[in-house]
């Protein structure tokens, strides 16, 4: 009985990854947009930039793309997303149904799975298990690209680790980090900008006003996702995703007006 | 009195509560616009009335464009109620402003009817708190402050902290508190209208009566409590303040 697969020695597996990394690598040094953050607004707003045909590169720290998007509330493994949310369900083919007035549900694992396809079908590259470390700046502090460096390097410690980043250059990088708002956090390190924290008080509506307020806080650099929830120190909110996608949505739009 | 309402889309309820109100008192209530509407200066300031973190009692010092531009495109577009939570008195103060520049005096009752939270900072324990109601110039009252503004039963809290979604509390534990579109929504609004006018009237808007609908209620089930016809609408001193005035037409 023959083998069931091809023969191909080590050295031309290890080949083919360093090749096709490093060609792909070496066109997104230089990208339109770098979104950091591979969350549910991430996931989207890249997927919206590359379907316009705009270079789209997420930086994601985690082996794995989705952020909180593959659970909801309580680890339970079902995603809610309130109207018009379910419109984007429908766009992506993540079945759903109604859980009550206004209110729809959908298996996390399943619509998850399916907007990372719909990203990557769209055309986006991701650097996973990429930390951000810094941004780039240009004239009058525009941002103008991302410092990244392996994840694992910063779980080293200091003194054995010289292990210097990279800079990717883009046009625009968006800030999807959710809660932390690492690349706003670290325009404010700088004295750049100041964000307002993260609202503590409970109100439903505020998802309203993270699609509201995605957009741009900086030349070159917009936030989404609850990013902008950290940055504009909105309210904090319940366990549902419908903002995410839409403020990923918004903020391409945003971008697409500066590229 | 004169209401400036926002009337998208609550403007049955706000309607039937006037109604209800002029029934008790005979108190004539002029609708007009909206104030955001008539005072587009405010836009700009709005940003920085915004309540950035409940704990602070600092507000929302330079704010960003992207923050004015919101409030721009809100105001015009009649689209208030997103969310957002304004210092209640720096609101009224600003408000107040724009009603001096038409004219519109203390003798004028002016109230205002939002979409948008409003919190006042507590010096006893240095928190924001949502309110239903700022008694100031004008009187703001909002209406998802008096849903989300008095504390619901302490057993939906703990059910929420469970993970236990709204949809899914017992029909016995939601009948203790408001929701969007509650029926009750108009005669409890129409308390807080009342209130209203014993504040200008006296400057006292409040009842130390728990069954009085000027009770100042902090919880769901005080306000439900307070907000009904049994055993009476206002409690007896109040009732008498009202017929010393000729005021009151109701039974």
């Amino acid at each position: 009985m023959g083998k069931i697969f091809a023969e191909v020695s080590e050295k031309d597996v290890t080949l083919a990854i360093v090749g096709a990394f490093v060609r792909e690598f070496e066109k997104f040094v230089e990208s339109d947009v770098i979104i950091v953050g591979g969350g549910p607004a991430g996931l989207m707003a890249g997927k919206e930039l590359a379907a316009k045909g705009k270079k789209a590169l997420i930086v994601e720290r985690n082996n794995y793309l989705g952020g909180g998007f593959w659970i909801g509330g309580y680890l339970m493994n079902k995603i809610t997303v309130r109207h018009p949310g379910e419109k984007v369900l429908e766009e992506l083919g993540i079945p759903f149904e109604q859980a009550s007035e206004g209110l729809f549900v959908a298996d996390g694992p399943h619509a998850c799975a399916k907007l990372i396809a719909a990203a990557c079908d769209a055309g986006v590259k991701i650097l996973n298990m990429t930390v951000f470390e810094d941004v780039v700046l240009r004239e009058n502090n525009r941002v103008g690209g991302a410092v990244v460096n392996w994840t694992p390097v910063e779980a080293l410690p200091r003194q054995i680790t010289c292990v210097d980043p990279i800079a990717l250059e883009a046009t625009m990088v968006v800030d999807a980090t959710g809660h932390d708002a690492s690349v706003v956090r670290k325009m404010e390190e700088r004295g750049v900008l100041k964000t307002k924290g993260f609202g503590g008080m409970w109100v439903e509506r505020s998802e309203d006003l993270v699609v509201e307020y995605t957009g741009e806080v900086h030349p070159g650099l917009v936030v989404c996702g609850m990013a902008t929830a950290t940055t504009f120190g909105l309210p904090r909110m319940g366990p549902t995703f419908g903002a995410m996608l839409l403020s990923g949505k918004r903020v391409a739009e945003e971008v697409l007006k500066k590229l | 009195m004169m209401l400036f309402p926002c009337l998208r889309p609550s403007q049955e309820v706000i309607r039937e509560a006037v109604r209800i109100v002029t029934s008790w008192t005979g108190e004539v209530i002029r609708e007009q616009e909206c104030l955001y509407q008539t005072t587009p200066s405010a836009t700009e300031d709005l940003a920085g009335l915004r309540v950035i973190n409940p704990d602070n009692p600092d507000l929302n010092a330079n704010p960003f464009p992207v923050e004015i531009a919101f409030e721009r495109r809100t105001r015009e577009d009649c689209q208030c109620g997103k969310g957002a939570v304004y210092a209640g008195v720096h609101l009224a103060a600003l408000l107040g402003k724009g009603l001096f520049e038409r004219g519109v005096l203390w003798g004028d009752r002016p109230l205002f009817i939002t979409r948008d939270y409003i919190a006042t900072f507590d010096r006893d324990d240095l928190r924001w708190h949502l309110r239903y109601a700022v008694f100031s110039f004008p009187v703001i009252i909002s209406l998802p402050g008096i849903i989300e503004g008095p504390a619901r039963p302490r057993e939906y809290y703990l059910l929420r902290g469970q993970g236990i979604p709204d949809e899914m509390m017992p029909d016995s534990l939601k009948d203790r508190y408001l929701i969007a579109n509650d029926s009750r929504l108009p005669r409890v609004l129409a308390g807080i209208l009342l209130q209203a006018f014993f504040y200008y009237q006296s400057g006292d808007p409040f009842c130390a009566d728990p069954l009085c609908s000027l009770y100042n209620a902090h919880w769901q089930e005080e306000l439900l409590r307070s907000q009904r016809d049994e055993p009476y609408i206002v409690c007896p001193g109040h009732r008498q303040a009202l017929e010393k005035e000729e005021r009151w037409l109701k039974g």
